[in-house]
């Protein structure tokens, strides 16, 4: 057994295994600060830096300080930073490779700081967003952001909107000319095909033949022969001519009808373009809609953004079926499997978090709780609440809300948020060229209240504004319906916004009404109606002088075809009467 | 290198038993083929140092087999997996999953059990074929090796010139 056992050897055991602890213990600080800063960058997309971290045995925590935390959407810009965080840790829990914080304390933390330098990194973000991003903004479009396009209040040039645009009265006109000329060559060839003047001078010599001719039987029975071909050479003309009649006065009938609706076209026209290019006052009656509709759908489209930024870290669905669950961790280094526990608990868990945040308004403080991907098994809600009091440019902030995962098939979001007597100041309302408006000043009051419970979504915003000072820097030649709205607007001191959501999160309606509709309406409602008026009346007078001529000649082309008719009738006529003879009486043509 | 190898054959040919050569190799195996930062190292570097074995072999074959454990990750996974997901060991999983050592030394992960069932698997007859070879070795081939005019001429050459450098050093660790 000796010669097998050497006890000497548990000495260098010893000394390797306490240079490794010292090796860890001297060392710690820095890797710590290196895994936070690696795995922050990899998760937000954006550098993670951090100062300083200070990792302390017995009990287990973590200060870090100087932790800057860039925003991936502006690289110089830092989403957050916090000058001073304490954690303490569970320790036991720590063995079990679950990282378990039972309080963190943020200090100083500020939000959309600059930086010096910038945060971007190489790599693009992990995971690629464009799709549902996509996916999004068609909800949005469908919600209505997509028509909240102010009208142009500008009187337009009429000449110069005709000349680019293609009346189809006209269009009509030119087809009906078109067909006029083919039936009018059909007709003079037809013509050229029937009996005319020679046939029936023909016709009358043969009769005047037979009347002074030989009075011998043969010579008579001969005659009686004749006279019946005569007559039956005639009537066979008159049917052709009949026939001919007939067709063109049903071709006739049809003009007529035709050119009739002719004159109709240009009213279309008319209508076409006033609706396009005229001010109309039912556009005018939620003006507010469109003016503070495409503002609203910002902060809903930003508020959508921060859930997508959010949601991963509240939600990791759990196994699904029967039997341990497998995560995958990075690449290459094989699978975790999971087993049931006896006292389950998340992989990562934040209990709670004291956050005080510096604005330039004052400070919020606020305590989130439960922080986890795994609510789960957790079994709590991730909750926050923030408060802040007596601040600079506000009376009271507080905002109350819940993220709730515990049962993943049917999650709940919840946000409860209340401004008070907050200042206002050059807040722009609307960005568009055709109608800037800026609050210079105002007192707004906010009640909003946001769940999203499954699929189904509602909110409600609630803000009254006071003591408000609006402007609208609207350009010299506007026109006297923007200028008039500028005025309505500068008069204003106080109003209210209410918007409403209201739908599934794939589909739904976005509702925006203000009391400013009314001051709107009453100012400039009667301008509006007169210069739709105005516009109307120059698009009538354009549209009716470019058509007028063409429609004359129609006119002038249609009334052409009466000769031909009067040529037919007149042949026509000449064969009845020549019928009417003496000669052919009492003569009966085989049927 | 060339010392490691010179080390090697200077080992092969001492009188150390066969037995510390082999255990030193297959203790190298599982320290090579496993995650290194766990617990079960622990107590094979332990044993490495309390078992009288050979320790120039056992960091020749811990570098050798630390490098084809790379290579053999994907077959490592699959057997961890099996392993780790069969039905009639769930039972026996759950309770270790529970015990914090076990959860410290990271045995649930695909990698980390399949090496580790791989190595102890291997474990005995690595053992008792590496004892064979190296008798077999020792009693008609390296008679026959010292004869041949290869050895002959690398007995003149800078290896050899290694070797005995290191010969000093004493066969038994």
């Amino acid at each position: 057994m000796k010669k097998w056992i050497r006890w000497k050897g548990i000495i260098p055991f010893i000394c390797i295994t306490a240079l490794v602890l010292v090796f860890w213990v001297v060392f710690l600080d820095a890797i710590v600060e290196r895994i936070i800063e690696s795995f922050g960058t990899k998760a937000v997309g954006a550098k993670v830096e951090l100062s300083d971290a200070d990792v302390s045995l017995f009990p287990a925590g973590l200060s870090l300080s100087g932790l800057s935390v860039t925003n991936p959407e502006a690289p110089m810009t830092n989403a957050v930073e916090v000058a001073q965080m304490d954690l303490s840790i569970d320790t036991r829990a720590l063995l079990r490779r679950k990282v378990i914080i039972d309080e963190i304390s943020m200090d100083g933390v500020r939000l959309n700081t600059a930086r010096k330098s910038s945060g971007a990194i190489r790599k693009g973000r992990k995971k690629d967003t464009a799709g549902e991003t996509e996916r999004f903004k068609k909800v949005l479009e469908k919600a209505g952001c997509a028509e909240l396009t102010l009208p142009s209040f500008k009187t337009p040039d009429i000449s110069k909107l005709l000349a680019d645009e293609q009346l189809q009265s006209l269009q009509i006109i030119q087809n009906f000319q078109s067909r006029l000329d083919t039936e009018k060559q059909k007709l003079n060839k037809t013509l050229d095909t029937l009996p005319d003047e020679k046939t029936f001078a023909d016709y009358q010599a043969r009769i005047e033949k037979l009347q002074g001719g030989n009075t011998s039987i043969s010579s008579l029975l001969g005659g009686a022969t004749e006279v019946v071909a005569l007559k039956k050479d005639i009537q066979k003309d008159i049917d052709r001519l009949n026939t001919e009649v007939k067709s063109f006065n049903t071709t006739m009938k049809g003009f007529n009808t035709q050119f009739s609706q002719l004159s109709k076209a240009p009213r279309d026209d008319i209508q076409r373009l006033k609706d396009k290019y005229a001010l109309s006052p039912k556009g005018m009656a939620n003006l507010s809609q469109t003016l503070l509709g495409a503002r609203f759908c910002d902060w809903w489209e930003k508020g959508y953004h921060w859930y997508q930024r959010v949601k991963p870290y509240v939600n990791r669905p759990g196994k699904k079926g029967p039997g341990p669950e497998t995560v995958t961790p990075v690449r290459g280094k094989g699978v975790d499997v999971k087993f049931a526990e006896h006292n389950p608990q998340p992989d990562f868990l934040i209990r709670l978090t004291r956050v005080n945040v510096k604005l330039d308004l004052g400070d919020i403080t606020g305590i989130i709780e439960n922080i986890t991907a795994e609510q789960h098994i957790a079994g709590k809600p991730t909750t926050f609440r923030f408060l802040g009091q007596a601040m600079k440019g506000m009376k009271a902030f507080s905002a109350i809300g819940e993220m709730n995962h515990v049962n993943p098939g049917n999650p709940k979001y919840g946000i409860d948020m209340n401004l008070k007597a907050y200042e206002l100041a050059d807040f722009v309302i609307s960005k568009t060229k055709v109608l800037p408006v800026t609050i210079q000043k105002a007192l707004a009051d906010l009640d909003l209240e946001f769940s999203l419970a499954g699929s189904d979504l509602s909110a409600r915003m609630n803000t009254g504004f006071s003591a408000v000072k609006m402007i609208s820097d609207v350009e010299a030649d506007a026109g006297a319906v923007v200028d008039a709205i500028g005025a309505a607007l500068s008069g204003i001191d106080k109003f209210g916004l209410k918007a409403l959501v209201d739908g599934t999160i794939e589909d739904y309606t976005i509702d925006i009404r203000s009391d400013l509709d009314k001051v709107l309406s009453s100012a400039v409602g009667d301008l509006v109606q007169k210069e739709a008026g105005k516009i109307t009346a120059e698009i009538e007078k354009q549209v009716l002088a470019k058509v007028s001529g063409p429609m004359a000649e129609a006119n002038q082309n249609l009334g052409a075809l009466g000769p031909i008719g009067s040529e037919l009738t007149k042949r026509l006529t000449s064969g009845q009467t020549l019928l009417k003879k003496e000669l052919f009486k009492g003569i009966k043509l085989p049927l | 290198m060339i010392d490691m190898i010179a080390k090697l054959i200077k080992v092969l040919n001492s009188e150390t038993e066969p037995g510390q050569i082999s255990l030193a190799v297959c203790f190298a195996m599982i320290m090579g083929f496993t995650p290194l930062w766990s617990i079960h190292n622990a107590i094979v570097l332990l044993l490495v140092l309390i078992i009288r074995l050979n320790l120039s072999t056992f960091l020749l074959a811990w570098g050798v087999f630390s490098a084809i454990a790379y290579l053999l990750d994907p077959l490592f996974h699959r057997i961890g997996l099996s392993v780790l997901t069969a039905e009639s060991l769930n039972g026996t999983w759950t309770v270790l999953y529970n015990n914090i050592w076990f959860r410290l030394d990271g045995f649930n992960n695909s990698v980390a059990m399949g090496s580790l069932v791989f190595s102890l698997v291997l474990f005995i007859p690595v053992f008792l074929v590496l004892n064979m070879v190296i008798r077999r070795y020792r009693e008609h081939i390296l008679t026959w090796v010292k004869k041949t005019r290869i050895v002959q001429m690398l007995e003149t050459s800078k290896l050899y010139q290694a070797y005995q450098t290191v010969s000093g050093w004493g066969g038994r660790s």
